[in-house]
Formats: C-alpha cells, sequence, structure tokens
C-alpha cells in the first residue's frame, strides 16, 4: 500500500522535503511503523518527532486533513495522507 | 507599600494639567490582580473607565507592568495597555514587548493610568515617579517609527517611548500604540491616546524592586532559558509565526476572500521559505528574550530600505482574506500599516469587507476589488488621509456596515467589533467559541481554544459543550501569562502550566500560591473582565459570530458547518462552567 506524507513546518525543515510517498507491504500499518520509515529517512527529523515510544510534544499528525491523531497504533490505509506539523498552531 | 516584586504604586497622569497623583496597590489586590492585563482591568475598574466615551476627555489608558518585569526570566519584559476600546466599547488589553516595559517599572510604578486631554499635542514624561509634560507640535504627523528616532536625539539612552502614528493621531478605530518596532495593536488603544492629544510616552527610572528568592529565581530563570532554545520553541525561532499558513490552508482553515474560502490558491508563496528564497531576512529579538521570533524580510520595490516584520496575522489579514496573492503587495502593505499605526488584522479584515461589499454592488468604488494588490495599497493609502472611502474604512468593520446597510452586518468579519483573526470558525468550532465569548472581541490572544481544535481530544468541525469546557482552561492560561506577563510563545516549554508559574510567581513575591491559587486568581480575572463589559452595556446578544459562519458550509469543506444551535449551547456550557449563569452574566459584581 501507499502513504502521503505531508510535512508542515519544523518538520519540513528538518526533512528538506514537503512530501514523501511511502509504501508498506502490509495494509492497515500501524502509525508507529510508519514514523519509523520515516525517522529512517530523515534522521535530523527522526530524533524530534518521538520521545521513546510516543510522539513527541512538539509534533502532531492530522490524518487525511480530518482528524488528529496521537496514539502511534492509529492504523492507516492505502492512499491515506498524513499530515506532520509543528506543535503551537497560535501566532 | 513596596514588597517583593512591585513598587506598591501607581501614578495617575492628568494630560490636561500635566500634573500627577500616587496612589497605592495593596497586596491583596496584586493578589488577584498581579499585573499585565489584570492589572489595567482592576485600575479601570477602580476608576469607573466604563462610564466614559474612550475618546472622551474622561476615558482612563492604563500602562500596567508586573512583578516580572526586569526578572531574569526569558521574554518578561512585556507591558499591557488597557482602556475602553474605541472599536468595540468594550474592555481592550493589548500586549507588547521590550524596553519601555524595564524602564517603566524602574520608573517606580507598577501601572501608569492617563486620563484629561492636552490642549495640544505633548509627551508625557514619567521619570522616577515625577512626571512632566513637554510639547509634542515636531512630532505631529511623523510615523511611529520615526517618532521613537526622533525622541531618542531628545532624551538620553535610558528613555523608552511608547508612541502612536499618524493613525492615532487621527483617531482611528485601530489605531495602535508602538514601541520599538512592536505594537499594543488590537482595539485601537492609539486612538484613545491621540483622543488625548498624547503622541507618546516616556519613561525612564532608577528604582529596582526586590525579589524573595534571587538564587530560585536565577536558576530557574536559566532553565527557562535553555529549554526556550528546544524544540518547543523551535518553530517560531527557525520560521515565524508565518508558517502556520501552509497547514491552515491545508486544512482548509485559512479565511478567504472575507471569509468565502478556508483555502487560498498562492498559499506557497507566502511561506518562510519562499518569502526567504527571494528576500533578504534577518531575525531579532524582544529586551530580554531567548526565543527571537521576530523574522524580517526586506521588500524588493520601492525606495524603502526598511525591512518588515512579517507574522501570520499579517499575512494573512493582507493576503488570503482580500485575495492578494502578490506577496510583494502584502508587505508593502504591511510596512505600511506599521507606518500609519493601525493594526493589520482590523485593516485587512475592513478592506475585505470593503471590497465584497463593492463586488455586490453595496459599494460604488469599483476600483477596490478582491485580489487587486494595488487597491489594497490604495486603501491603506486612504485610510490614513480619510478622504473619500477611507472616512468609511477607517470605522472598521462593524461600524461600516452600519452605515451601508443591506444586511452587510452579515458577512462584516468581526465580533463586537473586532475583527477576526486567521482561523475560520467552521473549522474551527471550539476557536468559533472563543471567538464568540472573548471580552475584547474576536480573539486568539485571549482564547487558546484553537489548540483544542489542534488535538486528538476534538473533533474541529463539530464543536461540543465538552469542548467548550476545555476551552475555559486555555482562556484561563491566556490571563495568567498576560498578566504576568510571558510571551505566549515561550507556553511550550511548561509540563505543569499553573503549578510552574506559580512557582515562578512565589519565587519573585515570596507568595505561596499553589496550582490550584493560579486556577482560581485566572477565573477572576476574566470575571472582572466580563464585569467591565457588563457595566459598559454587554449583554448576550453580544456573544456570537456573524451570521455568514452559521448555519451554512464552509465552500471548500462541506463538512464545515456551525449551526447557531450548536453555538448557543457552546456558549452556555463555557457560561456555567465559568460559574456564571447560562445568559453569561456574573452573579454579582465584585471586581473593584
Amino acid at each position: 500500500m501507499f502513504v502521503t506524507i505531508e510535512y508542515f513546518g519544523v518538520p519540513r525543515q528538518k526533512t528538506g522535503v514537503s512530501s514523501d510517498s511511502l509504501s508498506f507491504a502490509n495494509s492497515p500499518t500501524s502509525l508507529s511503523d510508519v514514523l519509523t520509515e520515516i525517522a529512517g529517512r530523515h534522521t535530523a527529523f527522526g530524533e524530534q518527532c518521538l520521545t521513546g515510544d510516543e510522539l513527541s510534544r512538539e509534533t502532531i499528525i492530522n490524518l487525511n486533513g480530518d482528524q488528529f491523531v496521537r496514539s502511534l497504533d492509529t492504523q492507516v490505509v492505502n492512499g491515506d495522507h498524513i499530515l506532520i506539523l509543528s506543535t503551537d498552531a497560535g501566532g | 507599600m513596596s514588597s517583593f516584586g512591585y513598587h506598591g504604586v501607581y501614578t495617575t497622569i492628568d494630560a490636561t494639567t500635566g500634573t500627577s497623583s500616587q496612589s497605592s496597590i495593596t497586596e491583596s489586590m496584586f493578589r488577584r490582580f498581579p499585573g499585565g492585563s489584570a492589572l489595567g482591568t482592576h485600575l479601570l475598574l477602580k476608576h469607573d473607565a466604563w462610564r466614559h466615551d474612550p475618546l472622551s476627555a474622561e476615558s482612563s489608558l492604563v500602562f500596567a507592568f508586573s512583578p516580572l518585569v526586569g526578572s531574569p526570566l526569558t521574554t518578561s519584559a512585556k507591558f499591557a495597555v488597557v482602556s475602553r476600546s474605541p472599536l468595540t466599547g468594550r474592555l481592550n488589553d493589548s500586549l507588547a514587548s521590550s524596553s519601555f516595559a524595564l524602564a517603566g517599572k524602574r520608573s517606580g510604578n507598577d501601572a501608569i493610568l492617563i486620563t484629561g486631554k492636552a490642549e495640544t499635542p505633548c509627551i508625557l514624561v514619567i521619570d522616577d515617579q515625577q512626571t512632566h509634560k513637554l510639547p509634542a507640535d515636531h512630532l505631529w504627523g511623523l510615523s511611529a517609527e520615526d517618532t521613537e528616532a526622533s525622541l531618542r536625539e531628545q532624551f538620553s539612552g535610558e528613555h523608552h517611548f511608547a508612541v502612536i502614528g499618524p493613525a492615532g493621531e487621527q483617531q482611528i478605530a485601530y489605531a495602535t500604540i508602538s514601541h520599538s518596532g512592536r505594537h499594543a495593536g488590537r482595539g485601537g488603544s492609539g486612538a484613545v491616546l491621540g483622543a488625548k492629544n498624547v503622541k507618546a510616552v516616556v519613561v525612564t527610572g532608577n528604582q529596582r524592586t526586590q525579589w524573595a528568592d534571587t538564587d530560585g529565581l536565577v536558576e530557574r530563570a536559566k532553565q527557562l532559558s535553555k529549554l526556550s532554545f528546544g524544540p518547543a520553541t523551535e518553530k517560531y525561532r527557525e520560521l515565524g509565526t508565518a508558517a502556520n499558513l501552509l497547514v491552515f490552508n491545508r486544512l482548509n482553515c485559512l479565511p478567504t476572500r472575507n471569509f468565502q474560502r478556508g483555502s487560498f490558491a498562492n498559499s506557497e508563496q507566502f511561506s518562510p521559505e519562499a518569502l526567504g528564497a527571494t528576500r533578504n531576512k534577518t531575525r531579532s529579538s524582544c529586551a530580554a528574550c531567548t526565543i527571537g521570533c521576530t523574522h524580517l524580510y526586506s521588500i524588493n520595490s520601492g525606495t524603502s530600505n526598511r525591512n518588515v516584520r512579517i507574522e501570520y496575522e499579517n499575512i494573512y489579514a493582507l493576503g488570503p482574506l482580500c485575495d492578494v496573492q502578490d506577496p510583494e503587495a502584502v508587505l508593502q502593505a504591511s510596512q505600511r500599516c506599521d507606518e500609519l499605526g493601525i493594526d493589520t488584522i482590523s485593516t485587512g479584515g475592513t478592506i475585505a469587507f470593503a471590497m465584497e461589499c463593492v463586488e455586490r454592488g453595496f459599494l460604488d468604488e469599483p476600483w477596490l476589488r478582491f485580489g487587486d494588490g494595488a487597491a489594497l495599497l490604495k486603501a491603506i493609502q486612504l485610510i490614513g488621509t480619510g478622504a473619500g472611502l477611507g472616512k468609511l474604512l477607517r470605522l472598521g468593520s462593524r461600524a461600516m456596515a452600519k452605515v451601508i446597510g443591506h444586511h452587510s452586518i452579515d458577512f462584516a468579519p468581526q465580533v463586537k467589533g473586532l475583527e477576526i483573526p486567521g482561523y475560520e470558525p467552521r473549522a474551527l468550532q471550539t476557536m468559533a467559541l472563543g471567538f464568540a465569548v472573548g471580552t475584547r472581541g474576536a480573539d486568539h490572544n485571549r482564547s487558546g481554544a484553537y489548540e483544542i481544535d489542534f488535538s486528538d481530544t476534538a473533533d474541529r468541525r463539530n464543536g461540543t459543550a465538552a469542548t467548550a469546557r476545555l476551552a475555559v482552561d486555555t482562556e484561563d492560561r491566556a490571563a495568567i501569562m498576560d498578566s504576568l506577563i510571558l510571551c505566549k510563545f515561550l507556553r511550550g516549554v511548561f509540563l505543569d502550566y499553573f503549578a510552574e508559574t506559580a512557582e515562578l510567581l512565589n519565587l519573585i513575591t515570596g507568595w505561596d500560591l499553589d496550582k490550584s491559587a493560579m486556577q482560581n486568581m485566572a477565573r477572576g480575572i476574566i470575571d472582572a473582565k466580563k464585569d467591565f463589559n457588563i457595566r459598559c452595556g454587554w449583554t448576550p446578544v453580544e456573544d456570537t459570530l456573524p451570521q455568514r459562519m452559521l448555519n451554512s458550509a464552509l465552500q471548500d469543506d462541506p463538512e464545515a458547518r456551525l449551526d447557531t444551535q450548536t453555538l448557543q449551547t457552546m456558549i452556555a456550557a463555557y457560561n456555567l462552567e465559568r460559574g456564571w449563569t447560562a445568559e453569561g452574566y456574573l452573579d454579582e459584581m465584585s471586581s473593584k
């Protein structure tokens, strides 16, 4: 299956790209597996997006422009768009 | 009284005569209203400022400092300007940063209250609790920046200045008070000062307050500074708030074309990366700040060699909201707003509203079209001169709609008269509540309810009574932040917010506040603000949104729809959570 990762703010700066298209053997796949794959590709961002087994406080994730999620057990399916952005939307 | 962190006094200056008097503030009052917005609100209530037209000689305007000002705590060099707003008729508390706060506190005052009206333009000088009134005829007509430059030649380097631009002089309803490139921007406090013929307030002095636990404070300050270099503030430091634009656009919550849409075709051109690719970019910090969020970009055309400070809100209001897709025009417009001394959000909101009125045939100004950068700049010029359409534009969108008629109030982008910041209420419904109930009108700084929308605790497009209760907490946090005063960009470093802010205040004052005490303090501050508004004539019908944003879906997001009944349910839940009646009245008004 394929999922599209869209990076915004600091995650975009750290990865140096605005998006990635990733493929996975299994569908659905956990968000944890997706982030592990991203961390392998983008080391600087990978070091920051996870704190132990949890999403770091500074990172938030949105699925398909709809719901925000924090649980790394969240299942993603083929065609999903995963938006990764910095916490603190205000300004 | 003088206790740790405080001078225990405020000075009242009568601009009519130039005379002043000092009054004491008791520790018990500081425990309820510790500084900043809270202290300013308390003093306005004490002086019955709600009785007076904000542009009358009898009105009062307060510069309020705080116990943290002058301490080694990062981002603490801030001051509040509090008055009744000429734009909303309700309480207005605007904050700004930097050396004016430090020098104002060293003048020996916890607050400075200005009333009266000078016969001719004047400068008010507060020096070690002594006050003087000096002529300001040579400054009248100058921009805020040029006024400060002139004052630097007139006074020593120990003096610092809060000034108004031409807009404040002309009492434009959304004029700002400026200091060192920062602005107490919202609600028209510049017009209040201008109505008093006060061009500048100058502060200096050598009076310092003591701290109860200096060693502990210094140690905590070091910890906070270290955290402020970390990931919690990285977005502000590296990219600035402009980074929000692409996120909001992607989620269809970037108000565009006067809130007709939630996304904007040319958003990528306004990203910090794109702006920086074709322009010189510099960064700066406020005094006593370790974050350094200020990002300034050069303007490529014209004769100006000054860089312009860019934030999400001025890009949003002067770009997408007016559907202007040329970043150069937006940067120029932002710079022109700073020169005049007008709030960029209200400027953009009012012009976008006028553009839609033209589109609908309610205004015969065919040059003023959505998407036209030259028209945007012309409209700002007219606001400055007051010529032609400028006479209407300088009123703000609510008052303008009353003149235009045709039910245009239904799409005037404002709450209580204050133009709405860049958060689409239909797509961010907890924030919609925050806007509706805000004491100074639609406001993203007094309510952080968008944090709920941007989390997994709520469905941002389906507001509920439960999320309304969460919104109360974000407003309480802001009330403390705005009263201590600390920069909101620091909030991400706190793990246990109320407990940690209690600790900061205790280190300064020697008090023994705990988490619960801070939460109660926050509730009391919000109560006082509501008390002021009720005395001004507030009624529950004010707590709503423009009709456009109710009962119909956002054009580019059919799921983003907010019903009137849903909003009313959320408002009632909010009011009850605050301990008010379901309609929003206080059980008793005892904030004085």
